[in-house]
């Protein structure tokens, strides 16, 4: 199951770093390339999606959940891969609620920010996975210059998770109630 | 590590005391931490979700007047 995690998980890494390079394209450049980008942004999203849950329920197989949840490494890296997951899952259902205007006016800032932090949250994820296959890469030590040691469990101090929950509600009955004012 | 722990390398011969230290904590409050760790998994999924649900509005299709 590691070999075949490890060859899943290319495909949402894959599409998730295009989807990222193709957002900077369509949102800084003009031309066709990045009407390109723009145009085929959705169904590369979509891809990335499949691929992604394909490799997480692949990669739940490989050990345990016991095992994953006793090793701070394997709980490091089932944190940056759902995150990466929900990040990536936002910007698709943007992109495909949005249409063709997905890059107009200040929405692409909205892509660019999340398509940046998808970006790194992807890139610990697969340097996590590395760690567990027994090859690290030195995004590790960067990680560390941020200031994470990836050895030690990657976790938020309760009033940090209280904001984050707080900020998710109340950003959500927001969303809800304009929706419901423009129909 | 795999091959000192097959060879039966003692673990201060290649962990510092710092790294000793920090896996000793994450074991000691494993349980404390392992919670903590989902709280802050979920509580980040919550904050994506809501979100979104913020964002969509801005995101609507300028064209979907036109469909109907």
């Amino acid at each position: 199951m590691n070999g075949t995690h490890a060859m899943l998980t290319h495909f949402p890494v894959g599409f998730w770093a295009l989807a990222t390079l193709m957002i900077l394209v369509g949102a800084f450049l003009s031309g066709r390339l990045a009407e390109i980008s723009r145009a085929a942004l959705l169904p590369v999203l979509v891809l990335s999606l499949l691929g992604g849950l394909a490799a997480i329920i692949i990669g739940l197989l490989v050990w345990p959940m016991e095992a994953n949840l006793a090793s701070p490494l394997t709980r490091n890296h089932i944190l940056m891969a759902f995150w990466s997951l929900g990040i990536f899952s936002m910007i698709t259902v943007l992109v495909w609620k949005a249409g063709d205007a997905a890059f107009e006016g200040n929405r692409r800032w909205a892509l660019v920010i999340l398509a940046l932090t998808g970006g790194l949250m992807f890139s610990s994820a697969g340097t996590l996975g590395g760690h567990l296959a027994g090859a690290s890469t030195a995004f590790s030590d960067v990680l560390g210059l941020m200031g994470w040691d990836v050895y030690t469990t990657f976790y938020s101090p309760l009033w940090a998770i209280a904001v984050m929950v707080i900020i998710g509600i109340a950003l959500g009955a927001l969303g809800l109630m304009n929706q419901r004012k423009t129909g | 590590g795999a091959p000192d722990i097959a060879e039966g390398t003692p673990v201060q011969a290649r962990h510092s005391e710092k790294q000793l230290a920090l896996y000793g904590v994450e074991m000691e409050f494993r349980e404390a931490i392992t919670s903590r760790w989902w709280m802050t998994l979920i509580a980040g999924l919550i904050a994506m979700l809501g979100t979104t649900l913020a964002l969509l509005p801005s995101f609507r299709s300028i064209r979907q007047g036109d469909r109907s």
